[in-house]
């Protein structure tokens, strides 16, 4: 049986008229029928119920056969043209308080509901400008507030929506819209409810991403879903396009307005659509943003979770009602939110049993599972560390392993484009005690990012800031874009042009960027053949079939006939060069004491006498002057950086720095430039009295960490199977591990520590107390043979006891 | 917390015994009070008193000289110094342990408990030569016999000093093996972790139950006579 309880009546606002229909050639008495129909409809649904369907105990879940509605809470008919994207918001909630819902876990970051323990921040990345910010609406340590950064709902939505599931900051109440949103183009992102419960294998998170991307915000549901084929983009219509406008009669090609095409199999005749919906997400659903993995290692040598291998779905633990307050799992969940029921359900709860952190018995053993022995362990270490200091993550090694998280680095986003990103670092497992002071493993990133520096108050800078300061510092590679771009169009040029950096190749990539490979030392995947290894060790060349070859064939140029056809080559690539952007037209060639130029576009050969011949090579040339087309600080920054993931050097940054106060307001009272600082890798830049880049210790550069819960490994791959040598050695990766700050900045100034300060101990113990366990055989030897020795004396004391208790002694005697 | 209130009571017992004792014997030597009488006031002073005397006494000195005169025919030679490092370290252990289980909520860490763990191999050791090496001087002999005989409330009135002392001795040895059997297993991957928990528990339990009878074999042998 359903019941329902009452709830309260809708806001009218939710029953505006169905303007698809409109769209379809409306007219007056259309529309006025329309209204009256609306307003039916809502007399009739203000005393409807609306509330949660209640659990009749069946154990089945309803086939959802059910008519889809759109954003106004009107029918969707796929045969219609340009029907609307459908609205889990009215297409859900007959059965499911949407309102009920937005309170769930997911979607409560901006409703003040309890944090709880730290969860994954999202990461501001702008690997251009070198920042990564931490960001969280809740109140966790380490992290920023977006609105304290200046980030917008919408531009967090545009930044962040790619693995967010709706509702919360990506569908804002109108007072938290502000001008420079388009949400009236690109509609609100609903809850994406088929995101988690939709079991179709169509269920594309990847799409998801790409209709966010293009600013399709109520169609994202609709595409990611697979009921139909999106097409348009909202982020390129004008912004004073709204749904109500429908298709772009103007622009069929460019500006299309968004639309969708239902798959029209997924209606019955009633026009009702077939959801293959579960009540538990399958694990793919989760994982498609809380997936985490080692970098570097390949997907065949990666191990589910033991929970999973075993066949535990992430929803068995992580529970939760229509409320949508998800299980989170761990130890002090109950206090910290006591309506849901996470004492229950924590590694104790369901392994050891007990009383939960508010004091809730639990009984183990939940689902099967099975209870530990922990033999020879003491009793300290149940009191001191978080189960999942043995049992998950990656076992401790020298340094913290580097991992990729779906959030942080955009994976499970596949198409043309690699969305992917290797910042920002995120490392583990790094132990911090909790709030309970228990030793719980984490995940760590450093942050890094431009700031306006008062006293001890730092204030980060957005990318767009640092960017329009920095102009063209950020882009080192510009000038050798522009030369490769100019030289690609040489004709008959035999190859496409590259540039050869001190051993190291770059080519132009689909971005309109370079991508380098091989290495410094020229052992790189492409074969040089034919460059000279001259200071500056800057070339232009050609790759031909996996080789790279000189830009110029080697001739002679006082030999005027076997001048000829290279010479040509020479005005063509003269030509092109001047049509590079920046060109001052005074591009030179330099071969063999000659110089070439053009003049009034013909070529000039001219033989240099009484001057030292310039080494061979492309020039831009003022006068007598010459300068290589590219500087030879860029050609640094480019080489060194090449082949990292690091986007800035501290030459970059301090020139940066000296750039940003004079785009900066002056402070009003004082008429000084503010001061500006970099953060990265752990510490705090910025220029000292001689204007030199010096480093710092501050709080804000500090890591934001978070706990890690999954991968749990098996028992017998837990910390400590091989002993207590696992952890307490003189050299133990679990305490001494080194940390060290990782950041965009190319720099040995880091913060470097050991595992164990982390920890909130003193290494000088830890090494002791390790190094004892070298001893502990022996004392357990004299401990043993103590015992045996008390042990025997004592028996023979109780035997002869005895023996003179029952008399048999002195029967002997 | 069980334990931390009984060890305070009980210690606070075993001190308030060994004082009073010390103070009626004096009292008696000094024909003061009168035989079954307690005074309160008398005692208070003369614990003040006491005390007092301690602290200027050579503590030191007088305590080699103890020292020098209980090991002198009982641990000849160098072997003293055995009985010392077995003294030291039990009074360490037993300063240690009950420090940290009352006062410290969380109970032992750092380096009080590698220096704890590192005098209990040395309190294990001691013991062990100390009950081989003295065996001989606390074994039951046939006139003690009777006292098994005559196991019945009070015994205490059936049964001679140095019978107690025995029973008391091998009530010491004992615990000692309690203590160290829980901390050798405690060690060893055998015993699942609620059955660490247990081993604390007795550990502790024996190391009050050592001190206990370690404090009223001291009564026994150094309270001086005349006694009430």
């Amino acid at each position: 049986m359903i019941r329902r309880t009452k709830g309260k009546a809708r806001k009218s606002a939710d029953f505006s008229p169905p303007l698809h229909s409109l769209w379809n050639g409306g007219t007056l008495s259309g529309m006025f029928k329309t209204g009256i129909f609306v307003m039916g409809i809502a007399v009739a649904m203000a005393s409807a119920p609306t509330d949660t369907i209640k659990w009749s105990g069946s154990r089945i879940s309803p086939v959802h056969q059910i008519p889809l509605k759109d954003e106004f809470n009107q029918p969707i008919i796929p045969t219609e043209s340009n029907p609307l994207p459908f609205s889990t918001r009215f297409s859900c909630a007959p059965c499911h308080d949407y309102n009920v819902i937005k309170g769930g876990r997911h979607f409560n970051a901006l409703t003040g509901a309890a944090a709880g323990r730290p969860g994954e921040p999202w990461i501001w990345l702008d690997e251009r400008t070198g920042t990564q910010i931490p960001l969280s609406y809740r109140p966790w340590k380490g992290l920023w507030n977006p609105r304290d950064v200046g980030l917008s709902t919408w531009d967090f939505t545009l930044l962040f929506g790619r693995h967010f599931p709706g509702g919360g900051p990506a569908e804002p109440n109108d007072e938290e819209t502000g001008p420079e949103s388009r949400w009236n183009v690109s509609g609100k992102v609903e809850i994406n409810c088929l995101g988690c419960h939709n079991v179709s294998r169509k269920q594309n998170p990847s799409e998801w991403a790409k209709q966010i991307l293009r600013q399709n915000f109520r169609w994202a549901g609709t595409a990611a879903a697979g009921l139909g084929e999106v097409a348009g983009m909202a982020s390129r219509l004008k912004p004073t396009w709204d749904v109500f406008d429908g298709p772009n009669r103007d622009d069929s090609e460019w500006a299309v307005a968004p639309s969708v095409k239902y798959d029209r199999t997924l209606f019955d005749a009633k026009h009702r659509a077939f959801l293959d919906l579960s009540y538990k997400p399958d694990d793919a659903r989760c994982l498609a943003c809380h997936s985490a993995a080692p970098v570097g290692r390949a997907k065949r040598d990666f191990d589910d979770d033991v929970h999973s291998a075993f066949g535990l779905p992430c929803a068995d633990c992580h529970r939760h009602d229509v409320g949508h307050d998800m299980i989170r799992g761990y130890e002090g969940e109950d206090r910290d939110n006591p309506t849901a029921a996470g004492g229950d359900f924590t590694c104790r709860g369901c392994h050891l049993g007990g009383s939960t952190a508010a004091g809730k018995a639990v009984t183990p053993g939940r689902m099967g599972a099975p209870r530990p022995t922990h033999k020879g362990l003491p009793d300290v270490h149940f009191k001191r560390l978080a189960c999942t200091v043995c049992h998950s993550g990656p076992l401790p090694a020298g340094e913290l392993t580097r991992v990729r998280t779906a959030m942080a680095n955009r994976l499970g986003i596949f198409g043309v484009a690699d969305w992917s990103t290797p910042l920002p670092a995120v490392l583990e497992p790094v132990y911090i005690r909790d709030a309970d002071h228990r030793l719980t493993p984490n995940r760590l990133m450093w942050p890094a990012f431009w700031a306006r520096v008062e006293g001890e108050k730092v204030q980060p800078l957005k990318p767009e800031e640092v960017a329009a300061a920095a102009g063209d510092i950020l882009f080192p590679e510009k000038p050798a874009v522009a030369v490769l771009t100019a030289l690609s169009g040489v004709p008959d040029l035999g190859g496409a042009p590259v540039l050869v950096l001190d051993g190291r190749v770059f080519e132009l990539n689909a971005d309109g960027g370079l991508t380098g490979s091989g290495d410094s030392d020229g052992s790189g995947s492409a074969k040089i053949r034919g460059l000279k290894k001259v200071a500056p060790v800057v070339a232009w060349a050609i790759k031909k079939e996996g080789a790279i070859v000189p830009l110029l064939p080697d001739f002679n140029p006082a030999e005027a006939d076997a001048s000829v056809e290279p010479e040509i080559k020479i005005q063509n690539i003269l030509i092109a060069l001047s049509t590079r952007p920046g060109a001052s037209g005074g591009t030179t060639i330099a071969v063999k004491g000659f110089v070439y130029r053009l003049v009034e576009g013909a070529l000039d050969k001219a033989e240099i006498k009484d001057a030292p011949a310039p080494e061979p090579g492309i020039y831009e040339s003022q006068g007598e002057e010459r300068r290589p087309l590219l500087s030879s600080s860029n050609a640094r920054i480019m080489d060194v950086l090449a082949g990292t993931d690091r986007t800035l050097t501290e030459e970059q940054v301090e020139a940066i720095l000296r750039a940003l106060p004079a785009k900066a307001v002056p402070d009003s009272r004082t008429g000084a430039p503010p001061e500006f600082a970099y953060i990265s890798g752990g510490k705090l830049f910025r220029l000292d009295k001689k204007g030199t880049l010096a480093a710092e210790d501050h709080a804000a550069a500090a890591p934001a960490t978070w706990p890690l819960a999954h991968q749990v490994r098996p028992a017998r791959q837990a910390l400590g199977v091989n002993g207590c040598t696992d952890c307490h050695s003189g050299g133990s990766d679990f305490f001494f591990a080194k940390i060290k700050g990782a950041g965009p900045l190319l720099t040995d100034k880091v913060m470097a520590s050991s595992a164990v300060s982390f920890m909130g101990m003193t290494k000088p113990f830890h090494k002791l107390f390790g190094l004892s366990f070298l001893i502990r055989p022996g004392f357990k030897i004299v401990l043993g043979i103590a015992a045996f020795f008390i042990a025997s004396l004592l028996l023979i004391l109780f035997l002869m006891t005895l023996g003179r208790a029952a008399g048999l002694i002195d029967k002997r005697k | 917390m069980v334990f931390a209130v009984l060890t305070v009571l009980s210690l606070l017992g075993l001190a308030f015994r060994q004082t009073a004792l010390r103070f009626r014997a004096a009292e008696a030597a000094a024909g003061g009070a009168a035989a079954g009488k307690f005074s309160w006031p008398g005692y208070g002073k003369w614990l003040r008193r006491r005390g007092a005397a301690v602290l200027k006494d050579h503590v030191p000195a007088k305590t080699m000289a103890w020292f020098n005169t209980w090991t002198g025919s009982r641990y000849p030679g160098r072997l003293k110094w055995v009985f010392a490092a077995f003294l030291l370290s039990f009074l360490g252990l037993a300063a240690s342990g009950f420090f940290f289980a009352v006062f410290i909520p969380r109970g032992m860490y750092g380096w009080p408990l590698v220096g704890h763990v590192g005098l209990g191999g040395l309190y294990a050791a001691g013991l062990a030569f100390i009950l081989v090496w003295r065996t001989r001087d606390y074994r039951f002999d046939r006139d003690e016999e009777a006292a098994f005989e005559a196991f019945a409330c009070p015994m205490i009135k059936n049964v001679s000093k140095a019978f107690v002392r025995k029973i008391l001795y091998w009530g010491f040895a004992l615990f000692g093996l309690l203590i160290i059997l829980t901390a050798l297993l405690s060690m060893l991957p055998v015993l699942p972790a609620e059955a660490q928990k247990t081993l604390a528990g007795i550990h502790k339990y024996s190391a009050l139950a050592s001190i206990l009878l370690a404090g009223l074999f001291a009564d026994i042998t150094f309270i001086p006579e005349p006694r009430p």
